[in-house]
């Protein structure tokens, strides 16, 4: 490819030249050059969107490979389902999770969701399942059922990286959604429209694609279905049978004609596309018709298979550029889970758990069925601060965080080589200024921690403490 | 070398930490001469305890750390990463500074290394006030290594402090022929063997005197039945605390202090001094509180004989054998004679509080009779005890129908009845109201009534059908709250199979000729079998390691580490049991651990 073409070149250009590049070379696969290598900024992106986050020999080793082969390592561990160490956790976690319903705690079905978005061998896998949770948003505030509210973090599970179709299908005879968008009273004669529009609106479509025709005559098609005994089961006397007209299709349809005919829709395979261009490349440029049509037209042809557009979005120029690289805020389950992955420590999950709904993010409890907004709307004053004093807790924890012990893995000494250590660690950039700066700070803090009894490594540890803290409170932390 | 190399550095540390605290107030010491004098009369223990009010006696310490039991909780808790940060960690920094020392300057591990600093006893004598005069007496085993090891932290101290504190060099002085040197407002000297410390000029001149006539075989830790340690506070120092001031009036001004606390405040009110001492072999560890009475008759509260009611009589009827079914974890018997503490309430309490706690007794009349009882709280609590038992023991069946993984313990309580009539006439029907009102709640409870042996069982159960199970938790099925009347006593706890065990046991203690009766004065008994608590954790290691993942974060494997350390200590405990007990002269509390080797059972 022709350098001057190359989304590479036109990233010194700025963004109004990026957006005139044909948008099939946007999605061509990103091949490291002189001027626009394979570094640790790209692994820990790449780790950050497809997992939450890397450790530090993370990176290292991700530096040691290409990105073909990282990416191809982190897609199919995920998509394998026969993977050994991934059955074994499959198993141990749902033990958990027996355990958490058990308790009717759904604090404790938080934790364990986030123990395995810290511990799965198959992190993309959950990735996806947070954000498919967050798309079928569903909020266990309304549905009051822990057991169903997991029954369906486990179909979303299944079906993450797989069929578009399949889980839309799975997702609209769901019990928990059903009594989410008052399925349960949706019957022949009076037909609840909320379970039709969501599944147009906010699933399949977006706005502007249907009619208020096409949700009634869908609200009639989904009648029938209520929750008996947490089972979804189909009552024929309560089912609107007759002939329905739903975005041109004229039968006598029901639930799953609903979805198959949204999904034959053209506006399907876009509106599902900007999602995920929304959770993987930026949540701040709206992308162009034109500059996701290559993935669209193909996306349907390949039977909505989602692991295959993750992967060509995650392979992509545009997603290696500066259009995707910090474009993103990140949420309070990204912030807390990155921050402890990348300390290589642990935290409490019930206390994670309560953070994430302190900053905004409460697991099993979306706001609304629109889900999180997400972007720039997790960070306020209060949020903010939260998460100041978060990124405080978690770097002066002694017990589970302790960035000392990381200096002390990895042989990092002296004040200028720990404020490097840690600008790469979690920002994988080191401007030479903010280094300086960081480096005087630690000078002066050692100075100040010159104390009768304390011993050389106790004062090291303590500046390394403070180095982590510092970094964690920078702004560019807050973007992933 | 002894295998357990690293045993109880935390103990150690706790030693070396008290050593050092003086040490900063009461500065290490150069060494002056052997004692001498013809007149050896003085004891390392002696020394420090002219008019102290509190004495510390460390006999040996690294005598401690034989004891088997010692020996595996520490060898178990280095196991364990929550320990090992703790070890590692900021706060512990000094306490490895000084382990470093104990190793360097005796070239011994840290074992031996405080062995031959030590073993000739560690004393503490604090006495006066504002601020109190601190003495310390430390025999080492090793005059060379004594000495090395002053030198040695000398120099780290001097390193640290200077030149804030002293220059390069500490100044030294003398007093005979003996040096000493000062370190801020402390001085300490070095005695042949012995290292002496005080936090005044006068003080370490009175500890070099005594020094003369100390006889260096004639040593506490010689007699055979002396504690491995001991701490003595004198009754009117610990009485003069400022929180217990307020506690220890006499009639007292709160109705709950003599409620809840009335016989131990008593006891504390009325000892000429607090001795609490800890004994140990290599099998056993026994720590005993003791509180003489004061003889004397000028002391204020001698003309009281204390309150009665609270404990047994010293010589009337005492506690109730400990009620131990099969899988006893936890066994208690105590006694609390409420009818007689309320009988003397006039007498315990001053006139205004008096007269609060009996317009507030009427009261509760008002209040129960919304639940059908005509009593007042002083009428109900005067039908029960004066024995009451407790135990907490494994479950073996469930009233169930929903297969549980594990089995959680019940914990029961047994009153005996000092009116049954009474009783019957009046809790019964508040029990039920309650369980009444249990029924109607969103607990979703059903009562059933069983027959067990003659005796009328009322059985709180969970509803577990098939729905009740699917929407709600399943802890709840561990419970089954049962309450009845057998053999003169009121039952109540949290399982039926529990309760039922418990009457089997009441029989055969009403059948059977040769009841073990604890011994007269004994007011209160526990007994912990750490056994059987291991039981329980190896069969709640599921439900634990899980919890161990989701309040700490931990990685599978690591939680199933801690998890199985947690059984290891346990293991490492064998049997711990209690005593209190009363007697004309004194009342004495007795801790009691059993290695499990050498448990009779």
């Amino acid at each position: 490819m022709p350098e001057t073409q190359s989304p590479s070149a036109a990233q010194d250009a700025g963004l109004q030249e990026f957006l005139h590049i044909p948008p099939e070379l946007l999605w061509q696969p990103y091949v490291p050059n002189a001027s626009d290598p394979w570094d640790a900024v790209k692994v820990a992106h790449l780790y950050r969107r497809t997992s939450f986050g890397a450790s530090y020999a993370e990176i290292q080793a991700g530096l040691k490979t290409d990105p073909e082969s990282l990416v191809r390592q982190i897609l199919n561990t995920s998509r394998n389902k026969n993977d050994d160490d991934a059955i074994a956790f499959e198993h141990d976690t749902r033990q958990m999770t027996a355990m958490a319903l058990d308790s009717g705690n759904s604090r404790e079905l938080q934790a364990v969701w986030l123990y395995r978005m810290l511990h799965s061998p198959q992190p993309l896998l959950e990735r996806m399942t947070l954000f498919w949770h967050n798309h079928f948003a569903t909020s266990n505030a309304k549905v009051r059922n822990l057991r169903l509210m997991q029954r369906q973090q486990d179909s979303l599970r299944n079906h993450a990286l797989g069929s578009f179709d399949d889980l839309m299908q799975e997702m609209t005879f769901d019990p928990a959604m059903i009594i989410w968008l008052d399925g349960n009273t949706n019957q022949k004669g009076k037909p609840n429209e909320n379970y039709a529009r969501e599944i147009f609106e906010l699933f399949s479509l977006g706005v502007g694609n249907y009619s208020e025709a096409d949700i009634q005559e869908a609200a009639r098609a989904l009648t029938g279905w209520s929750v008996v005994n947490d089972e979804a089961v189909f009552q024929s006397p309560l089912h609107d049978a007759g002939s329905k007209s739903i975005l041109g299709e004229t039968g006598r349809w029901t639930a799953g004609d609903v979805v198959r005919i949204a999904l034959a829709q053209p506006a399907c395979p876009k509106f599902v596309v900007r999602k995920l261009f929304r959770e993987f490349i930026s949540d701040s440029l709206e992308p162009t018709d034109e500059m996701i049509a290559p993935l669209v037209e193909e996306f349907r042809q390949r039977n909505y298979d989602i692991g295959w557009i993750v992967g060509r979005m995650v392979r992509s120029w545009l997603f290696y550029s500066p259009l995707a690289i910090g474009q993103k805020v990140k949420s309070p389950v990204d912030f807390l889970v990155g921050s402890v992955k990348s300390l290589e420590g642990t935290m409490s999950l019930v206390q994670m758990a309560e953070t994430c709904q302190t900053l905004g993010q409460n697991l099993y409890f979306p706001p609304s069925v629109k889900g999180w907004d997400g972007g720039y709307l997790w960070l306020n004053s209060t949020t903010l601060l939260q998460r100041q004093n978060m990124a405080f807790s978690i770097a002066g924890n002694t017990r589970t965080t302790d960035p000392a012990q990381l200096t002390e893995k990895y042989n990092i000494e002296g004040d200028e080589t720990t404020a490097t250590f840690f600008l790469d660690l979690f920002l994988q950039q080191h401007d030479p200024e903010i280094v300086a700066e960081m480096t005087r700070y630690l000078q002066e803090e050692r100075l100040k921690l010159k104390t009768t009894f304390q011993s050389d490594s106790s004062r090291e540890a303590q500046l390394a403490r403070k180095a982590a803290h510092l970094t964690m409170t920078m702004p560019e932390y807050q973007l992933s | 070398m002894l295998p357990i190399v690293n045993l109880s550095k935390g103990l150690r540390c706790w030693t070396f930490g008290i050593c050092l605290v003086f040490a900063v107030s009461g500065t290490f010491v150069r060494i002056g001469y052997a004692a001498e004098g013809a007149n050896a009369s003085e004891t390392l223990e002696s020394m420090v305890a002219p008019q102290s009010w509190l004495t510390i006696s460390l006999h040996r310490p690294s005598q401690l750390f034989e004891n088997q039991m010692v020996q595996q909780l520490y060898a178990a808790a280095l196991q364990s990463r929550q320990v090992q940060s703790a070890i590692n960690s900021d706060q512990a920094d000094l306490y490895r500074k000084m382990i470093e020392l104990v190793e360097h300057s005796t070239g011994e591990t840290f074992n031996t290394g405080l062995q031959k600093l030590t073993d000739g006893g560690l004393y503490v004598g604090v006495s006066g006030d504002n601020p109190p005069r601190v003495d310390v007496a430390i025999g080492a085993q090793d005059e060379a290594a004594l000495a090395t090891f002053v030198t040695q932290f000398e120099t780290w101290v001097i390193g640290r402090v200077a030149p804030q504190l002293t220059g390069e060099s500490l100044p030294t002085m003398t007093y005979g022929n003996v040096k000493y040197r000062a370190l801020g407002p402390a001085r300490y000297a070095v005695v042949g063997n012995v290292l002496l410390m005080s936090n005044r000029e006068e003080g370490l001149h009175e500890l070099i005197d005594r020094s003369r006539h100390l006889n260096t075989s004639a040593s506490a830790s010689t007699t055979v039945d002396a504690p491995l340690a001991r701490l003595v506070i004198a009754g009117d120092k610990l009485r003069s605390t400022p929180n217990l001031q307020a506690a220890l009036g006499w009639p007292a001004s709160d109705p709950n202090l003599v409620t809840f606390l009335g016989g131990w405040l008593d006891a504390l009110r009325r000892c000429e001094h607090f001795d609490v001492s800890l004994h140990a072999t290599s099998s056993e560890m026994n720590v005993v509180a003791s509180l003489p009475y004061q003889s004397s008759s000028s002391a204020a509260f001698q003309e009281t004989v204390g309150l009665e009611g609270y404990f047994a009589p010293v010589d009337g009827p005492g506690i109730a054998p400990l009620l131990i079914p099969e899988g006893t974890i936890y066994s208690s018997s105590w006694y609390r004679d409420y009818r007689a503490l309320w009988n003397q309430r006039a007498d315990s309490v001053i006139p205004d509080v008096l007269k609060r706690v009996e317009e507030g007794n009427e009261l509760t009349k008002t209040q129960f009779s919304q639940f059908g009882v005509q009593a007042t709280l002083s009428e109900l609590l005067s039908t029960l005890g004066p024995q009451f038992r407790s135990v907490v023991a494994r479950q073996f069946g469930s009233p169930y129908n929903v297969e549980l993984n594990e089995q959680f313990p019940a914990a029961a309580i047994v009153i005996r009845l000092q009116d049954e009539e009474g009783f019957r006439r009046h809790f019964i029907p508040l029990l039920k109201t309650l369980n009444l009102i249990a029924m109607f709640s969103q607990a979703q409870m059903v009562t059933q009534s069983e027959k067990y042996r003659d005796v009328d069982l009322n059985v709180l159960m969970f509803a577990d059908d098939e729905q009740a199970v699917s929407k709600g938790n399943r802890f709840r099925f561990h419970f089954s709250p049962t309450f009845c009347i057998s053999h003169g006593h009121f039952l109540s706890g949290s399982s039926v199979d529990l309760i039922k065990r418990l009457i089997d046991e009441l029989d055969i203690e009403t059948t059977s000729a040769s009841s073990s009766q604890p011994a007269a004065g004994t007011t209160e008994l526990q007994m912990l079998s750490a056994a059987e608590a291991d039981v329980v954790v190896r069969e709640l290691r599921q439900q634990i390691v899980y919890r161990l993942l989701i309040s700490q974060g931990l990685a599978k494997e690591v939680a199933e580490g801690e998890a199985d350390l947690f059984s290891k200590v346990l293991k490492s405990i064998g049997t711990v049991t209690t005593a209190a007990t009363r007697s004309p002269e004194r009342f004495e509390y007795q801790l009691h651990i059993k290695h499990p080797a050498h448990t009779s059972e």
